[in-house]
């Protein structure tokens, strides 16, 4: 096979190979119908050209289908903690019990209110028991939050107790103003549970 | 469509398949002119003439590898351009079952030639 060396064919072949090492890959050698080795290394490149624009597009392709999976992973996992962030036990009827775990800021504070006094109108609940034992310090926004909480539900009726209360939490709760709503507070629980059964009749007066 | 079948048969009386191929050929086309030689046209004698101006996308080119397992293949092709195109696309098979000509009557005999 002859071989004709014709400057402008060498010169488009390095002006495509310097297009194509700048990331662009829809740079293409013109070809002609020259029989000569010289054809088979400029289609060579344009075939490795068309390689290099499959891998791009599979690898973006995979990228997206990454990014919508981590999407989904992520909407799912915020649905997860919603969930887990609100679980409001009916220990009694007409008493609801919320451990609180973890910080509470102004939009799970937000989150938990709603979630709590919808279930406050549809237990026609007449006490909530917050359980702050989870609570291992109180953030900025969240004695604000946890006191718009605790007015909320005496709106609509029902007396709120609070347990669990850690004694480095106290002297938090009393300076961000929580002294100020006399709400019950109890070491645990079962003790606000004991106290509340005992208000209804069903227990006998516990110490108080 | 890009292809072109007819059952005919050699000077010597071998039967053979016939293809013309034009046009642009993309995977789709490469998947049925596969199918059709390791399926109902397995171990048949191909000669395909393919006609100046026929492209191959790249998907195409891979997936007519596996032409590699049909029988007794011959390319008749009259432009630099298809030839240099196979020529590339079988560089890394080296098939003996496989050749390019520029003459059909040289393919037919080459064909011939072939065990079944």
């Amino acid at each position: 096979m002859s071989l004709t060396i014709s400057h402008a064919r060498i010169h488009e072949l390095l002006n495509v190979l310097v297009t194509a090492g700048s990331g662009d890959y829809d740079v293409r050698v013109r070809l002609e119908e020259n029989e000569d080795a010289l054809l088979d290394v400029e289609m060579g490149i344009n075939y490795l050209l068309d390689e290099l624009i499959d891998r791009r597009d599979q690898n973006e392709a995979q990228e997206e289908e990454l990014l919508t999976r981590a999407r989904q992973l992520a909407r799912q996992q915020e649905e997860l903690v919603q969930a887990l962030s609100t679980p409001v036990i009916v220990v009694w009827p007409g008493v609801l019990a919320l451990p609180l775990v973890g910080r509470i800021d102004d939009a799970r504070a937000a989150t938990i209110t709603s979630a709590l006094l919808e279930r406050v109108t549809a237990e026609q609940a007449t006490h909530v028991i917050l359980d702050l034992t989870g609570v291992a310090a109180i953030a900025g926004a969240t004695m604000p939050a946890l006191l718009r909480m605790v007015r909320a539900i005496g709106l609509l009726g029902a007396r709120c107790l609070l347990t669990g209360i850690r004694p480095e939490v106290a002297p938090q709760i009393v300076e961000l103003g929580g002294d100020d709503l006399h709400v019950r507070a109890l070491a645990q629980l079962s003790d606000a549970l004991a106290l509340v059964l005992a208000d209804k009749g069903v227990l006998d007066q516990p110490h108080r | 469509m890009p292809f072109r079948y007819e059952e005919l048969v050699t000077p010597r009386g071998r039967p053979y398949v016939r293809v013309h191929v034009s046009g642009d050929i993309d995977i789709r086309d490469a998947e049925e002119y596969v199918a059709k030689f390791l399926g109902p046209y397995l171990r048949r004698h191909v000669l395909s003439v393919v006609a100046s101006g026929t492209e191959y996308t790249a998907r195409a080119r891979k997936h007519l590898l596996a032409m590699n397992d049909a029988g007794p293949h011959a390319t008749v092709t009259n432009s630099a351009l298809v030839r240099t195109a196979i020529n590339l696309m079988t560089r890394s098979q080296d098939n003996p079952n496989y050749r390019v000509f520029a003459d059909e009557l040289a393919a037919l005999a080459w064909l011939d030639e072939q065990e079944a």
